[in-house]
């Protein structure tokens, strides 16, 4: 990320100042207050590089002492929904100020151009990701975002669809807030099981599913990167979903939209609403919530969408003005017949989103996408080296992937509890013998290193 | 375009009136658009269904509210105005002609005796709103 060079002084800046303050250099300057700050020594300093970037100072800084706060003490490998991404200090100065923090129900257009202005940004920047026509103000969680999804495809069918097809390699989390979201109504899901050796959705499965409905409309739901950390061949499963009459709607779903920064969005493959968790981008895990629901669409279906969206128009000066559109949707005009119950959104989350994506750049968006792919695929590479694993899918994957324990004798409850001892997060049960791994900017080389000794250690 | 013949409304103020083709066109009454002010949007019926008097046919969108559109006698959708697609707002301007919402074929013409004509209409409307 070599986009943003800061440069706070330039040398004649500096010349001048040691002018003034009657020092020749550097070593001058701070050798002066040296006896303040007794963990310093003088030759620290000269071990310092000229630019270091932020997570690398910090950890420079926590290695002199070890008392110092440490935030990345545990290597943490454990994703399946919530991913361990890193977050510039920035980002907590800048939504610390009190017009995101403590304000209630910041929406009425004549005191709020502030936050609708980021609103409108965060929903910009998502549809950039997303590849969507129409991005709303944000929604709870992902899984809130994937059942509203659900009721929306079906509000769009008028009525001729109850038929949800839901793929295997959706979050089983996302699956159980669906499965209440409709609790009470005559809406059918059926599960689409995965191909045995890639651990994608199985299209012919699939076909097999749709044919079924006949006449009536139906849904089909998969999730880009699956819940096993494979992504999913859209470009074949699309035509195939949208070739049948009348056109079923396809969902798609992501715990990890930060994959997009490499792989293709869902709007590129012609998804008609995208459903996400937006909790990688700028927030902490928070220990499972609150998180960052992401909600977008084609167009055309924008009149039953559920939430809040930002527009831009002119105000009476005709200057640019942001103001929430198309409240016709909403539950406080339209009462019984809104399109959803949701009548607000995650501003503060969505917010602390559009400044990290802000900081990130379209280029470092992508650098740290990639990032990402990199890191997992070398622990992968070098997991699979010490023959104590197997991989369990052969499908491609981003920066999460599913492997088969081979000593039977330890099961993953145990695998996972023997490397917590030694402070490595290593990942999630996905059953007694397969483990889901993930890997983000946050694990280092040596992270990976660690882990792969302390795996070791454990299985033999 | 021109809608010459007579005028029959529902309470819930869509009216309804005999072409040439001996078919319907059905719309929103004057009333009813002033009510709702400027209106943006308009969601149709489907085309070749068939309604029951009373049943939900669409939705007028309008800058303040979104309004349901019944049917008001038992009948079948042959075509819609589409040109309320991009002029949604022919329907404030013109509401009894250009403004129409769609056209229909009605089984039972009685039903549309059972309507209010004009002169009832207007009375209907005076006491609604004493």
């Amino acid at each position: 990320m070599n986009s943003f060079r800061y440069f706070p002084n330039s040398e004649k800046d500096i010349e001048r100042l040691y002018r003034i303050l009657e020092i020749k250099n550097k070593n001058e300057l701070f050798g002066r207050i040296m006896g303040d700050i007794p963990l310093i020594d003088e030759s620290l300093l000269e071990t310092l590089s000229s630019c270091m970037d932020e997570k690398t100072l910090y950890r420079f800084f926590s290695d002199i002492d070890s008392n110092l706060p440490d935030k990345n003490k545990f290597s943490i490998f454990a994703g399946g929904g919530i991913y361990n991404h890193f977050i510039p200090s920035a980002v907590d100065s800048l939504i610390s100020r009190s017009e995101f923090y403590t304000p209630y129900t910041p929406y009425q257009p004549e005191v709020s151009q502030g936050t609708l202005f980021a609103l409108f940004e965060f929903q910009s920047m998502i549809a950039e990701i997303s590849g969507m026509d129409v991005v709303n103000a944000s929604m709870y969680d992902g899984a809130e975002s994937l059942a509203e999804a659900v009721l929306m495809s079906i509000r769009l069918c008028k009525g001729n669809n109850n038929l949800i097809l839901i793929s295997e390699g959706v979050n089983p989390r996302f699956v159980s807030v669906v499965k209440t979201f409709i609790g009470d109504t005559d809406i059918k899901i059926e599960n689409v099981v995965l191909d045995d050796k890639t651990g994608r959705t199985n299209i012919e499965d699939l076909k097999f599913k749709l044919k079924s409905k006949g006449k009536n409309g139906a849904t089909v739901v998969v999730q880009q990167p699956n819940y096993f950390g494979v992504i999913e061949d859209l470009e074949e499963l699309e035509p195939v979903i949208h070739g049948f009459n009348p056109r079923p709607f396809l969902i798609v779903s992501s715990t990890e939209p930060y994959s997009f920064g490499v792989i293709s969005p869902p709007g590129f493959y012609n998804a008609d609403i995208f459903a996400g968790e937006g909790n990688s981008f700028g927030n902490y895990m928070n220990f499972g919530g609150p998180l960052l629901g992401l909600f977008g669409a084609k167009k055309e279906y924008v009149r039953q969408m559920p939430g809040r969206i930002v527009g831009k128009t002119k105000d009476s000066r005709n200057k640019d003005a942001y103001s929430f559109i198309l409240s016709t949707r909403e539950q406080h005009i339209r009462r019984g017949a809104a399109t959803s119950n949701i009548c607000t959104n995650s501003s503060l989350n969505a917010v602390r989103a559009a400044i990290y994506l802000s900081l990130c750049s379209k280029e470092g968006f992508s650098e740290i996408s990639l990032l990402n792919l990199k890191l997992s695929h070398i622990l992968k590479e070098k997991l699979l080296k010490t023959k104590l694993f197997k991989l369990l899918y052969s499908g491609d994957f981003f920066n999460e992937f599913s492997l088969r324990i081979l000593n039977s004798s330890v099961n993953v409850a145990k695998f996972i509890k023997e490397m917590a001892k030694r402070e490595i997060l290593a990942g999630i049960e996905i059953s007694e013998s397969d483990i889901l791994i993930s890997v983000t900017e946050n694990n280092s080389l040596s992270d990976i290193d660690g882990y792969i000794k302390n795996a070791k250690a454990v299985l033999t | 375009m021109a809608i010459n013949g007579e005028f029959y409304f529902a309470k819930s103020h869509e009216w309804i009136s005999k072409n040439a083709d001996d078919k319907f066109y059905i719309g929103i009454s004057d009333f009813a658009q002033s009510e709702l002010g400027d209106v943006v949007y308009v969601s149709f019926p489907e085309v070749g269904k068939v309604y029951e008097k009373g049943d939900k046919i669409g939705e007028i969108e309008s800058v303040k509210s979104v309004s349901e559109i019944y049917a008001p006698v038992s009948l079948k959708i042959i075509s819609v105005n589409s040109k309320l697609n991009d002029n949604p707002e022919l329907i404030n301007r013109q509401p009894y002609d250009a403004g129409f919402v769609a056209e229909a074929e009605v089984s039972d013409s009685s039903d549309v005796d059972g309507l209010m004509d004009k002169n009832a209409y207007e009375s209907f409307i005076t006491s609604i709103h004493e």
